[in-house]
């Protein structure tokens, strides 16, 4: 500002009192406070003070809310559509078809490198009471060995969804580690099942020296169907899902583990208790409660796009109660896929529906495939009729004349028992070669059958490296 | 604040102890221009003295206490060339007659919050857009505008939808999870450049949740009335916009508004008339019989063909056109007298875009009032208030249902009527984006006001020297109100079980700044030094409440009828706090100018919020004195300073995510581990380079080199995932951009009656990320996948790059069964390798013609959008009238595994316009006898683009509002082209 004017007073009184005001507004402002708190998050630290018994329910709900979610839309839909039972015909998003049995997955698309952090993020929060367990306050030895047999439980279930998607790839099992340091080691599909089965034998001591009740409540899906919110009826679920992986242990195409099936047998034996004789006995189980009040989750496939393959609605035995979970509608082609058929358990205005984590039929469905194994095919027909009479409303079937019989038998119960409900399907014609074009329709030419999601490319990525070859000893 | 007060006693003691006397004399004058016409508002100065005044309406001025002896006067005026006119020790009265300056190289350019310096001696090159050159031809908001005119300035857009959505990356990529805006400035006030999902996201399901980045956000820049704006300076990067500390790393866009000015109030009113058309179409596939349709597809298909009458729909002609005019109206008056002047100006303007009952409409006020109190203090206030409401229909990527327009044509024959709003029977729910178009609303309401209070006391001034202080306090505070209307009867809408969808969005944002400054100015012989310094403090603050309600009844439009509803609120408040002082000094007769400055800055998004971070710069300019031949000037300039990019909020925290499980509340570790060291990260830039006039300023060169160091990069680094993180943010790593700009402006005719001026702009940039802190390699920012295209992050690539997928080899059993893959992935670079701009005008009596031509050169773009129409059909044709292309496509990607990347290079016809000024006399009989000039103008935008990427554009990106990965096309929004007709009439 240049003015036409001489010398003057350096300032007068009016300028000197604006220039005093200016320099105490300044002055007020250096004196506000310098730190913002985070507006929008609970801080971690709100966890620094150790473990309490309300934090312990806290984060044991934040747990089963991350294994709520891992039962994802990709976990039954990518499970699903791998075992030829499910397609999602989406013009939005061809890769539904074209990276499941058009060819091989991306790694670096949301298919390929899916269904696989949030098992590890489930995991971490269940390690995060472990480890802060020792130093709890306010908790009994009972209730600090019952929530552990409880944690440890679940951990271990998460790791073994993992392993569904992952199998001959391998998965990383340990990985209760700091974020700096190296990444847990891959191993082969037999080191895991061996470890999550030692993680769940480990969680049964636990579990059965945990005292008559936890020290948190649990949510809706752990008492609808049978009780199992006291560390005794969750010890039934830890020997369900010890039967689960011991039957695949043995099933382990490159290093079968002797003795698998006999310690399947008695852990399902346990895990079903008295032989089911109605639908609420075969219904007995934990599920995934949803809601659609604020906050919560929805059903994960409440979904439009969903069809079933053909051969689900063409194969399904006349008579079989089962047919209800299958509808025909217009026949819808896409990307080289067709079908007319479609589940009311993937109705989208059925947003509320529980899933099932695992129930008395699944168990002994799973029981049936250990006593084949055992070569007890009349022991085996007689689980396999339990479900075939009672869900399917069907007569019993006869003993199978051979264990080829006595699987496809197994198969079909499974299927319609189990269907939309996770990748069991694809597990069960992987562990029993028959994920491939004998057993199959080829739908596309690009099919090549895959039986596995690859590892993903963030996760090699972050380890420097283009591929893993897992260890296994 | 004890350091800033003892600042203050130096200065007044050395206004003390300098003063001096000596024999003055008043000198009257007159300036004026190349035919004898007065020039109003120049200023004239004594050289080597603070003496100086401005010419009145009819040129004349008069300067009182004029030193004795010999003396120099400098005349100056905007538009016109400096003059040095010798005052003899005698003389008392001069006429100075000034040349006009078509070139515009003599302006001011801004090197503090209130020091400027003469372009002659600016030690950066400092772009500078003027008013007219933003307004040459109609712009829907101001970023439209700086497009091709800034050297270094690449602009890209979220989509073509109306109302903006526009981001400006100066010198390329500077950060990979930091901010990327530049900081803008109007009237020193720091203003908000927000980018707001609306809640888009609610019936998209293109990302997680309410809302999400893919909602086609508007970058709040976009508020600006362009017809305001008096003047924009781009300081491009760290060594020049040092001052600005922690915000400045990515350049700094200061744009001044218009000014009042004293003599008789002038009007100017500007009607415009115009209408967007499609810029560019797809083209879709009409089957020509039935047997093309089975083969395609399947017999009910055909079927289907048959019965619809082998019917073939344009559906980009049908959906992307027929829109109604578009209008604007500005109106301004300017004025003043007595130590008052004003500007105040009104705009009201509705854009029709061109997807169906899509547009854009604004209005704003403006009042810009200065007042002398006294002889010392001036007072200026600045007010725009500004209110935008958008509707930008639906685009972009969707997942479930399928509801972008892009998406559906993707999926549909062209045998459909699908302009009936009937069921689409080639979609589940039925989608229909015609009936999408009728009963979806989006609108985004907007009220704005930006205003600043600058006060000025002229503490003390003398023959030698100035004391000035200045206080600005500025507020910008807007309300964003949005909502998502999705009624029932929606046929999408049923698709997922709960239909009809509200989304309510109430954002409100305050950044409020407060700077004192003082300036001291010292004129001796040898030297003219000017001191400032001063402090900022700011405060940002936004808060967002999205309501979300779904299965709703019909008719309805509040969010509470929602059966199923969903709260989100989202917030920050971000205070900052800076000293900075500078010291410039001109010496060697105005010859050479040394610069040094610097800024010690906090803030509360650091993880050590007390700490001061310091920014300084240094810069030195030389004006040679020996010239070659047919050279005016020629000036060497070298400048270095260090800016910062402060972390996002919220990076230095760790939190406890909470969540609900059948009522109960649930907590589990974040995947995102937080870091409370997190500091900025630090730009380090020199620039150099030099501005040569020649052949009396009808020719000018600047060239400039810069190179650029950005070190403790804030990213967000992937973490493997078994850890059961996946994700912390740290300080880590650097990256340096090095680059060249070249601007070339040329008169080559300049006559009475023709006046031709070229200007030609180069610029480009290489980028590398020099370390990764021992990070591995990671995709980062918002991607799909490989598949397509992903952005990567990874020591010695440049931080532009795009990873894709390149072919693979498969292994295969005894038995011909599959076994493995190896995939081949090859990184590209996606940022441009050169951009050129041309632009040209020609004045030929009252005509004027003008244009400017855009050119990139290189770059790549995954377009996704053919990933959508390509697969379609079961013979891999696609629905694209190029089957062939498709076929080749399919097999490319699909059989062959290449990805979607293509070249984007291009060249653009960015703006046209034709312009008449109507004769005098006809113009005084039509209207009024007040009338100065009238002129009548057609104007183009984007009217023609050549380039070989099979997009929309390749400009459109559907994550661009991210530092990294601007370069995915996901059916968007087609961008446009306009032609407008003006009637401007100036009072």
């Amino acid at each position: 500002m240049t003015q036409p004017l001489g010398m003057k007073p350096i300032m007068n009184i009016r300028s000197f009192g604006l220039l005093a005001s200016l320099v105490l507004i300044a002055g007020t402002a250096c004196k506000d406070s310098t730190s913002v708190t985070d507006l929008n998050n609970v801080s971690a630290e709100a966890l620094s003070g150790g473990l309490t018994r309300s934090s312990t329910g806290l984060l044991v709900t934040g747990m089963l809310n991350s294994t709520r979610g891992d039962l994802s839309s990709g976990y039954i839909v990518f499970g699903e559509t791998l075992a030829r039972d499910m397609y999602r015909l989406d013009n939005a998003e061809n890769r539904y078809i074209t990276e499941t049995i058009g060819g091989p997955s991306d790694y670096s698309g949301f298919l390929g490198a899916g269904v696989f952090s949030q098992f590890y993020i489930t995991v971490r929060a269940g390690n995060t009471i472990l480890n802060a367990l020792p130093s709890a306050g306010g908790l009994s030895t009972t209730e600090v060995a019952a929530t552990r047999g409880f944690v440890r439980t679940f951990n271990a279930l998460a790791l073994y969804r993992a392993l569904e998607f992952r199998d001959s790839v391998g998965i990383a099992i340990d990985v209760n580690h700091k974020i700096d340091d190296p990444p847990a080691p891959f191993v082969c599909k037999a080191n895991a099942l061996a470890s999550i089965s030692a993680s769940l034998d480990s969680a049964a001591t636990d579990l059965a020296a945990g005292g008559a009740a936890f020290p948190f409540s649990l949510p809706p899906g752990f008492s609808s169907n049978g009780n199992f919110t006291t560390p005794a009826a969750v010890l039934r679920i830890n020997q369900a899902l010890k039967g689960k992986v011991e039957l695949y242990r043995g099933l382990e195409h490159a290093k079968p583990n002797a003795g698998s099936f006999a310690a399947a047998l008695t852990a399902l034996t346990t895990a079903i208790g008295a032989t089911p004789t109605s639908k609420a006995d075969l219904a007995t189980g934990i599920y995934n409660y949803y809601s659609t009040a604020a906050g919560e989750t929805r059903y994960p496939v409440a979904d439009a796009n969903i069809y079933l393959n053909p051969s689900v609605g063409d194969s399904i035995q006349a008579g079989d109660a089962r047919a209800s979970k299958i509808t025909t509608v217009a026949s819808k082609t896409l990307f080289g896929v067709t079908s007319k058929y479609k589940s009311p358990l993937t109705d989208p205005a059925n947003l509320t529906q529980p899933a099932a984590v695992i129930t008395v039929a699944e168990a002994v469905l799973l029981r049936a495939q250990a006593k084949i194994e055992l070569g007890d095919l009349a022991g085996a027909t007689a689980d396999i009729n339990l479900v075939h009479t009672i869900d399917g409303g069907l007569p019993p079937i006869a003993v199978p004349a051979t264990k080829a019989d006595a699987i496809t038998a197994l198969l079909y119960e499974k299927r319609y028992e189990l269907l939309a409900s996770g990748p069991q399907r694809l597990v069960d014609l992987r562990a029993y070669s028959r994920l491939n074009a004998a057993y199959l329709k080829k739908e596309l030419s690009g099919d090549i059958f895959q039986s596995a999601l690859p590892i993903p490319k963030r996760e090699l990525d972050t380890r420097g490296v283009t591929s893993i070859t897992p260890t296994c000893s | 604040m004890r350091k800033f007060g003892l600042w203050v006693s130096v200065l007044l003691l050395t206004v003390f102890v300098s003063a001096e006397a000596s024999a003055q004399r008043r000198v009257t004058g007159r300036v004026i221009g190349a035919s004898g016409e007065p020039v109003a508002s120049a200023s004239i100065n004594v050289q080597g003295t603070t003496t100086g005044a401005y010419t009145a309406e009819d040129g004349r001025f008069t300067l009182l206490n004029v030193p004795g002896g010999a003396q120099v006067l400098v005349v100056r005026r905007i538009g016109y060339k400096r003059v040095n006119q010798p005052l003899s020790a005698t003389s008392d009265n001069v006429e100075v007659r000034l040349e006009k300056d078509v070139l515009e190289l003599e302006r001011q350019v801004v090197t503090g919050t209130t020091t400027s310096i003469s372009s002659a001696n600016s030690a950066n090159a400092v772009a500078s857009v003027t008013g007219d050159q933003l307004n040459k031809a109609p712009t829907p908001t101001v970023e439209n505008a700086l497009q091709g005119k800034i050297p270094g300035a690449v602009v890209s857009q979220n989509s073509g939808a109306p109302g903006g959505g526009m981001q400006v990356q100066l010198r390329g990529v500077t950060s990979i999870n930091a901010s990327s805006s530049p900081l803008y400035v109007v009237d020193g006030v720091i203003v908000s450049n927000a980018a707001i999902s609306s809640g888009l996201n609610s019936i998209t399901s293109a990302g997680a949740g309410i809302t999400s980045s893919q909602d086609q956000q508007v970058n709040r820049i976009a508020d600006l009335n362009p017809a305001d704006i008096e003047n924009i300076e781009v300081l491009k990067g760290a060594s020049a916009g040092a001052i600005y500390g922690s915000l400045a790393s990515n350049g700094v866009i200061i744009i001044t508004t218009k000014r009042g000015s004293t003599g008789k109030p002038s009007a100017s009113i500007t009607q415009r008339t115009g209408q967007f058309t499609l810029g560019h179409k797809l083209g879709l596939r009409c089957f020509g019989s039935a047997a093309e349709v089975t083969t395609a597809l399947d017999a009910p298909s055909a079927a289907e063909y048959t019965a619809n009458g082998g019917a073939c729909h344009d559906f980009e002609q049908e959906f992307y056109s027929g829109n109604p005019l578009s209008y604007e109206t500005d109106l301004s008056l300017r004025g003043g007298n007595d130590g008052t002047t004003y500007f105040v100006s009104g705009l009201a303007k509705r854009d029709n875009a061109i997807q169906l009952n899509s547009y854009y409409q604004k209005q704003s006020l403006s009042a810009n009032v200065s007042q002398l109190i006294g002889s010392r203090l001036t007072l200026r206030s600045n007010n725009e208030f500004i209110h935008s409401l958008t509707d930008r229909g639906i685009s972009g990527n969707d997942n479930n249902d399928i509801v972008s327009p892009g998406d559906i044509f993707a999926s549909t024959p062209t045998w459909i009527n699908l302009k009936s709003r009937l069921v689409n029977p080639w979609l589940p729910s039925g989608s229909n984006p015609f009936q999408n178009a009728d009963l979806v609303k989006q609108p985004e309401d907007v009220y704005r006001y930006i205003g600043s209070m600058n006060t000025t006391l002229s503490a003390y001034s003398s023959q030698r020297q100035t004391l000035d202080f200045t206080f600005i306090g500025g507020v910008d505070a807007f309300s964003y109100n949005s909502k998502v209307i999705s009624p029932p009867e929606a046929y999408f809408e049923s698709n997922d079980g709960l239909p009809g969808t509200i989304v309510n969005n109430k954002s409100q944002n305050i950044n409020a700044n407060l700077n004192l400054s003082g300036a001291h100015k010292l004129i001796e012989d040898v030297f003219t030094a000017s001191t400032s310094f001063g402090l900022r403090q700011g405060r940002r603050q936004f808060d967002a409440v999205v309501n979300q309600g779904r299965n709703i009844p019909s008719g309805v439009t509040d969010v509470n009828f929602g059966v199923v509803q969903q709260v989100n609120e989202t917030q920050f408040l971000v205070k900052d706090f800076s000293y900075y002082a500078q010291e410039e000094v001109l010496a060697l007769n105005e010859r050479l100018l040394l610069t040094a400055a610097i800024n010690a800055e906090r803030s509360s998004v650091n993880g050590d919020d007390q700490k001061f971070y310091r920014y300084p710069k240094a810069a030195v300019s030389y004006r040679l004195p020996f010239l070659p031949k047919f050279t005016d000037e020629l000036k060497l300039r070298l400048a270095y300073g260090k800016a910062g990019n402060q972390p996002p909020y919220g990076f230095k925290f760790t939190s406890l995510p909470i969540s609900v499980y059948g009522g109960q509340l649930g907590a589990r570790p974040s995947t995102t581990a937080g870091s409370p060291n997190i500091k900025p990260e630090t730009s380090t830039e020199v620039e150099g380079g030099f501005d040569a006039q020649f052949l009396g300023g009808r020719a000018a060169v600047d060239v400039s080199f810069f190179k650029k160091n950005v070190t403790d990069l804030i990213l967000s680094a992937s973490v493997a995932n078994t850890s059961g993180f996946t994700t912390k943010l740290v300080n880590a790593g650097a990256l340096q951009n090095t680059g060249t700009e070249i601007g070339v402006n040329v008169t080559p005719i300049q006559t009475a009656k023709i006046t031709w001026v070229s200007r030609t702009t180069f610029a480009n940039v290489k980028g590398q990320i020099t370390d990764l802190g021992g990070l591995p390699c990671f995709n980062g920012g918002s991607f799909f996948s490989t598949k397509y295209g992903a952005p990567y992050v990874c020591k010695g690539y440049s931080p532009s790059t795009v990873q894709a997928r390149n072919g693979f080899d498969s292994t295969f059993t005894a038995t011909g069964a599959y076994k493995s893959r190896t995939r081949h992935i090859t990184a590209y670079e996606s940022a441009p390798k050169f951009n050129m701009g041309f632009s040209n005008e020609i004045t030929l009596g009252s005509f004027r013609l003008y244009g400017l031509l855009d050119w990139r050169s290189g770059g790549k773009v995954a377009n996704l959008t053919n990933a959508y129409f390509d697969p379609f059909t079961n013979d891999g044709t696609g629905f694209l009238a190029d089957t062939a292309a498709s076929h080749a496509r399919n097999t490319a990607v699909n059989t062959n595994g290449a990805s979607y990347l293509e070249d984007a290079g291009f060249l653009k016809i960015r703006e046209i316009s034709v312009s008449y000024t109507l004769p005098h006399a006809l113009t005084q009989g039509l209207f009024s006898s007040l009338t100065q000039d009238v002129r009548v103008e057609v104007s183009g935008r984007n009217l023609k683009t050549w380039t070989p990427y099979t997009g929309y554009d390749p400009e459109v990106s559907n994550f661009s509002n991210q530092n990294i990965g601007r370069f995915q096309d996901v059916t968007p929004y087609p961008p446009s082209r306009s032609v407008f007709f003006s009637l401007i009439a100036n009072f």
